[in-house]
């Protein structure tokens, strides 16, 4: 079942508004920094919170139509795993699972047996009579995808489902959650503000900034193509913006770059992979066709390499390994060449959408 | 007129031997000082209007007052309040204070009588006191740990009447309050009380031979620290015509 | 006991505070007749007073928790529209001195009152005498005491909960009796404990607007008050009742509820 929405929300100053289509049997990330309204759009789903205008259709019912129609989230077959998972403290983890079943009509018994498979699924049988609070976040968050799943929603909605997990379980519960979205084979959407979640899970990603869709398209689209500044930092990338002419880009604010689109003209966006730029103390040599000077700003170990934020027209961000950082002997201050071929570089329109299928 | 005179004179005589006591004595010409007096609730009206007339004509002195039923005050008195004189309205109770020597020299300074009061209207079509025994009437009455009380237990037994009051209240105020208010149909009152409230409430007479005399006794408190200003009070209240023309007015009865 | 020396300026205000609450406490143990007693307490009146006293809380009660409950949800969701002057409304008898709330009463449910003159016009029903209008009374000024605790308790409930049983299918009232009320319940526990207690020692608003009948509208409080009129020991034992049953409810309820938590 796929999910078509086209509506707006307005919550003071705030306004959301989106138009997408989230497909049948795919993993759609939603993406965005607080404050984005990634959630809003979560609870809009969920029947949570009515629409101001516009329309939302579950296949072919139409679960809002402003004003008029808004289906209650008890009968819009959606399972949703909130933000701290939300599990009931009073009632055991069984009884939490078995709790929808329940209230969907089935006997006691049969709530509980229904509970019983969805916890041995997920491999926790042993957890079922055990309190809220008296297991572990990893624990927690399969229990409560367990007691999402336990409704068969055609529809599986998470609240940001790894962020209140500390980064060693994270890993293991992505994995172990990548395995359970997958096999859940209904339409799945995720917030998430953690691009590596996105990144790792979702078949499609949506980028959500100050209440609009900034971009959409899959993860590596995004990663070759970003629109916007937010979406080039989430990528690593650097984002150029400029006017482009015969393969020559007039840098807004500065600079130019050669690029290899030669066909493009007119306001354009060029990205320029940090790996691809080369650092030199000197003036280079060389076939690289860009070239320019500046100033170390600022110098950011990551776990493998160093980020070096370089003050220059354009300004740039470059990773390097620890042993050329050794050789070049860099400190904030210090003047430097930077120079990136050509070829390493790929500039398009901007506004360019590649859409998933 | 032939009943009033004997009285008038009587009263002439010892209001001028009320005044002559404290000169009497060798005190201060000129009384001065502060009085707390506590008085039964019933005289909350009557007697600011006569101690300000005592305050006129002494005005150099200050009366006070806590009014609250009756056994309160006594209570009070018996628990060592700070109080200089003290008007109930039971003899009964005021006897209590003269046996444990608390209070000095009792007083009756004026009488009152009891009448029905019931709510504008008269929903209750009371017009003798023998219709208070209709079913489903309902009437109010003071419990019988206050004077209004035990006074409408005797009003009852005097006329042979059975009636069932719904609520017994603690002061004579509030079952007026209740008829008034239009939830009693009828209250035992006291004549006073409905005098007071005239155009928010009717009454109905009760005969003087069926009707229960209450007597209110005024007395100095023995601990007083005001002794001759207290009894120059007590007096006042007794003896002077400006007092007694002042409880007339308010329905109170004379004493005698 | 923690190793910390209170200074002065606060020890012996703190002291005084102490002694002004526990002293009279202690003078009416002293008082009580201990010999007559058993006697007293075993009188028609006060077992009728104490009886009627149980009823009348318990009904009190139970009427301000059917009631009032649903009234805390309504100023906690903040469903209506001027939740906060609604909420100032519902304080207002917490703060009213309780005779005034009787009078209020009377203007409003007596004989001749706002809704009291339809309701005995139209059915000949009236609630002043009686015990309905004792329990009327009590309620009045005991279920804001309900209120605003489970106003408090419905608010530190976080949204999410409801909101998840409702994506599970749970009808509103299934989330209710099942997730918000089982989640509030130290609040419910707490509140209906407060309720209660004030309402056995309602006395201003029940001698005002019900009277005072032994055996109809004759509670505890207003026989300890007749009493002090004419017996003052027996309203001495009177009291020594309800201040057994008051620290009987506070030792029952020791830690669980009533305590400041740390957590």
């Amino acid at each position: 079942m796929k999910i078509d929405a086209n509506f707006s929300v307005t919550r003071g100053d705030f306004r959301l508004n989106i138009d997408t289509i989230f497909s049948a049997g795919a993993v759609t990330a939603v993406l965005g920094p607080n404050g984005s309204g990634k959630s809003t759009l979560l609870r809009v789903l969920a029947g949570l919170q009515r629409i101001d205008s516009g329309e939302i259709v579950f296949g072919d019912q139409v679960v809002n139509k402003a004003p008029s129609i808004h289906v209650v989230p008890q009968e819009r077959s959606v399972g949703v795993v909130f933000q701290d998972y939300a599990l009931f403290p009073h009632l055991c983890v069984l009884d939490n699972i078995a709790f929808g079943p329940r209230s969907l009509g089935l006997s006691r018994k049969a709530s509980q047996a229904r509970a019983q498979s969805q916890l041995a699924s997920l491999g926790i049988t042993d957890l079922g009579p055990r309190k809220p609070n008296q297991i572990s976040g990893g624990q927690a968050q399969r229990v409560a995808l367990a007691r999402a799943l336990a409704t068969e929603p055609n529809v599986l909605l998470l609240d940001e489902p790894l962020s209140a997990l500390d980064v060693q379980t994270r890993e293991g519960v992505r994995a172990e959650l990548e395995k359970q979205i997958n096999g859940f084979g209904g339409c799945v959407v995720f917030v998430t503000h953690d691009p590596l979640d996105a990144m790792l899970l979702a078949d499609r990603v949506i980028v959500l900034e100050d209440g609009s869709i900034a971009q959409q398209g899959t993860p590596s689209e995004l990663a070759a193509r970003p629109q916007t500044d937010y979406v080039a930092t989430l990528m690593g990338v650097n984002l150029i913006r400029g006017v482009a002419d015969q393969g020559v880009l007039q840098v807004d604010g500065g600079g130019v770059l050669s690029v290899p689109q030669v066909e493009l003209r007119g306001a354009a966006l060029a990205v320029l992979r940090p790996e691809a730029i080369t650092l030199h103390l000197l003036r280079p040599e060389g076939s690289a066709r860009n070239v320019w000077q500046g100033r170390v700003r600022a110098l950011t170990p990551m776990h493998d390499r160093i980020r070096v934020s370089i003050d220059a027209l354009p300004p740039v961000v470059a990773t390097i390994t620890h042993s050329a950082l050794a050789d070049l002997k860099l400190s904030v201050g210090t003047p430097i060449w930077v120079s990136a071929k050509t070829l390493t570089i790929e500039a398009f329109e901007v506004g360019a959408k590649k859409e998933l299928e | 007129m032939n009943k009033i005179l004997p009285g008038f004179l009587a009263l002439t005589f010892v209001v001028g031997l009320g005044a002559f006591f404290p000169s009497a004595s060798g005190a201060a010409p000129k009384p001065s000082g502060t009085l707390t007096v506590s008085a039964a609730a019933s005289l909350t009206d009557v007697f600011p209007v006569i101690a300000d007339a005592f305050e006129k004509r002494y005005p150099d002195t200050e009366i006070k007052f806590n009014f609250a039923g009756s056994s309160t005050l006594m209570n009070q008195v018996i628990a060592g309040a700070p109080v200089d004189v003290i008007a109930t309205a039971s003899e009964s109770i005021i006897q209590i204070g003269v046996d444990s020597e608390l209070v000095v020299r009792p007083l009756r300074f004026s009488k009152n009588f009891l009448t029905i009061a019931v709510p504008l209207g008269n929903p209750g079509n009371i017009s003798q006191i023998s219709d208070l025994q209709q079913d489903g009437l309902l009437l109010g009455v003071c419990d019988t740990a206050v004077p209004c009380g035990s006074a409408a237990v005797e009003l009852f037994a005097k006329n042979t009447l059975e009636v069932t009051a719904v609520t017994r209240e603690l002061d004579v105020r509030s079952v007026l309050a209740k008829v008034i208010s239009g939830d009693l149909d009828a209250g035992i009152v006291y004549v006073t009380d409905v005098k007071s409230a005239e155009n928010r409430v009717e009454f109905v007479r009760i005969p003087f031979r069926e009707n229960v005399v209450t007597t209110y006794p005024i007395s100095m408190v023995a601990d007083t620290r005001e002794p001759q200003l207290a009894q120059r009070f007590v007096n006042f209240v007794r003896f002077s015509t400006t007092s007694q023309g002042i409880l007339r007015t308010f329905g109170f009865a004379k004493p005698w | 006991m923690r190793n910390q020396r209170a200074p002065l300026f606060l020890l012996v205000p703190g002291l005084i505070a102490l002694l002004f609450l526990v002293i009279p406490l202690i003078a009416l143990i002293l008082q009580t007749p201990w010999e007559a007693f058993p006697k007293i307490i075993s009188s028609p009146q006060a077992l009728e007073a104490l009886r009627l006293s149980f009823v009348v809380s318990l009904a009190a009660t139970a009427l301000a928790a059917i009631f009032g409950i649903p009234m805390a949800w309504l100023l906690a969701r903040e469903v209506l529209p001027f939740t906060g002057l609604l909420r100032a409304l519902v304080i207002v008898p917490l703060l009213l001195p309780p005779v005034v709330s009787g009078v209020a009463l009377l203007e409003g449910l007596g004989r001749r009152g706002l809704v009291g003159g339809f309701l005995y016009d139209t059915f000949g029903i009236t609630f002043p005498f009686s015990t309905v209008g004792v329990v009327i009374a009590t309620t009045f000024v005991a279920m804001p005491f309900l209120v605003i605790t489970m106003e408090g308790g419905f608010r530190s409930l976080h949204q999410r909960y409801e909101d998840a049983a409702a994506t599970l299918g749970a009808s509103s009232r299934r989330v209710f009796f099942r997730i918000t009320m089982p989640m509030v319940a130290p609040a419910a526990i707490a509140g209906l404990v407060l309720c209660w207690a004030r309402a056995l020692g309602e006395f201003g608003a029940t001698i005002t607007f019900a009277g005072n009948f032994p055996g109809v509208t004759q509670t505890m409080p207003l026989a300890v008050y007749t009493a002090l009129e004419s017996d003052r020991s027996v309203a001495i034992a009177l009291s020594m009742v309800l201040l057994v049953v008051s620290v009987g409810v506070l030792v029952a309820l020791r830690g669980k509820y009533l305590q400041t938590r740390a957590s």
